[in-house]
């Protein structure tokens, strides 16, 4: 390239470059994180959620008024991305939906290697299947114990709640939310929640423990959760911690590179130093 | 071959499924029944329910107010309280008088599906509505709850959420 062409090409990139930033129109907001709060103590344990959930995604829907399924503990399985769960608390029986808790910083998707395991930019953690090699370190790194695999399947895939992220892209509401008549689930953006939920226990002081879960835990997650009683007693794990689980591997797989190339250029080096230099044998010979 | 070809629509559909999802979460939370066809009675997202109006009205006796508005209600907030001195329930707020056809207003015009703020936290028409049935059709918990459902909502449609 000579003088004139590198003059040229200097040019026309300015000229793009101005032109672009002149066309610049004022973007979007950035994406917010969405999520749902559950407040127990307004779930009334109707399972209409698990139904919803079911219908919605296809799978079999429960027979809520015959089977029975709230005289034992149960877990999402395959077919089944949410349940409802009854406890007996020093405060009364009380309902618990579990599902995916959507984390902001999910350790499932820093555990997958292929990216299969995605965190979308308003919230839903999703599971892609072209991507997936079927290693299942998603279902050993969630705090959760959420993803669920197909074993009895011939092309086995994971399942789990993905917050009705095709319901939202039309600007619905997760399926579950929708289903619920007493509103113990409310969809927003987590911002909203948070506030929403500060306030209710503000004002509730005594109807609330004075804890908002998934505030904190793991790093923040999607599904908040308020409750009358303490979190233990509904089943909840409080020995999580507050620090994203990436966060736990972060300073090690950055260490790998500097390791596997940092270690061996030093040790060639401190080779190249040692090495006595082929002249000097013989100068002092 | 297939590889190049394969991540290609990998890529491509990793980029629609963000685009699509950024496109849900931008757009403002639906607000059910704000529409052009807003009734007092809001197309229940679950299923169809019945409702025997006659019957709560003639048969049973039941007044108006009784049910389209607690009459123990905080006080509503309105611009013009002039209009609204003494009566928790204004017929007119929604039945017009004189006009051709009174469209009643829809509960969700008030009690909004997704609320904006704290202050806008008043309870969804839904449970407005869930609630007033719950005066004297005790909903119960567990079991009893999902029997519930079916009293009102037709058979097999409830926990169907409605496309």
């Amino acid at each position: 390239m000579n003088r004139r062409r590198f003059l040229e090409t200097v040019g026309v990139a300015g000229a793009t470059l101005a032109a672009g930033a002149a066309r610049a129109e004022p973007t979007a907001p950035a994406p917010e994180f969405c999520g749902v709060l559950v407040d127990t103590t307004r779930c009334i344990g109707c399972r209409a959620c698990e139904r919803a959930c079911a219908s919605e995604q296809g799978f079999p829907v429960p027979e809520v008024e015959h089977d029975g399924a709230l005289e034992r503990m149960r877990d999402t399985s395959p077919d089944r991305w949410t349940v409802v769960n009854r406890y007996q608390t020093s405060g009364g029986e009380v309902f618990v939906k579990r599902q995916c808790m959507h984390c902001w910083q999910p350790a499932c998707v820093a555990a997958c290697l292929t990216r299969a395991m995605y965190k979308t930019e308003t919230g839903p953690v999703i599971w892609r299947s072209p991507q997936c090699m079927g290693c299942r370190y998603c279902m050993v790194s969630c705090p959760f114990d959420v993803p669920k695999f197909e074993y009895h399947e011939w092309n086995p895939k994971i399942q789990k709640c993905d917050l009705c992220w095709r319901r939202l892209a039309h600007g619905r509401k997760p399926a579950c939310v929708e289903a619920c008549p007493t509103d113990a689930l409310m969809f927003g953006r987590k911002r909203d929640l948070m506030e929403i939920a500060r306030t209710r226990i503000y004002n509730h002081p005594d109807r609330y423990v004075h804890k908002i879960y998934g505030e904190h835990e793991v790093g923040g997650t999607g599904w908040l959760y308020l409750a009358a009683v303490p979190f233990e007693e509904l089943g909840f794990r409080a020995d999580l911690g507050t620090t994203p689980y990436p966060e736990y591997t972060r300073d090690f797989l950055y260490g790998v590179p500097l390791v596997l190339f940092g270690l061996p250029a030093l040790l060639y080096a401190l080779h190249e130093l040692s090495e006595p230099r082929a002249g000097e044998g013989r100068d002092e010979a | 071959m297939s590889r190049p070809a394969g991540s290609l629509a990998a890529a491509g559909l990793r980029v629609v499924a963000v685009l699509v999802v950024v496109a849900g979460c931008g757009s403002a939370p639906p607000v059910a029944g704000a529409g052009e066809d807003a009734t007092a009675a809001p197309r229940p997202v679950v299923g169809e329910a019945r409702f025997p109006h006659d019957m709560h009205a003639e048969d049973l006796g039941f007044e108006c107010a009784e049910c389209h508005h607690e009459t123990n209600a905080a006080r509503l907030r309105v611009p013009h309280e002039e209009y609204f001195e003494d009566l928790w329930i204004e017929c007119g707020i929604c039945h017009r008088e004189g006009e051709a056809a009174a469209t009643p207003q829809s509960c969700a015009a008030c009690h909004h599906d997704s609320p904006a703020s704290t202050a806008d936290e008043t309870l969804s028409a839904k449970v407005v509505i869930h609630r007033s049935c719950w005066g004297c059709h005790d909903s119960g918990t567990g079991v009893e709850a999902s029997r519930g459902c079916g009293f009102c909502h037709l058979d097999g449609a409830i926990g169907e959420v409605m496309p």
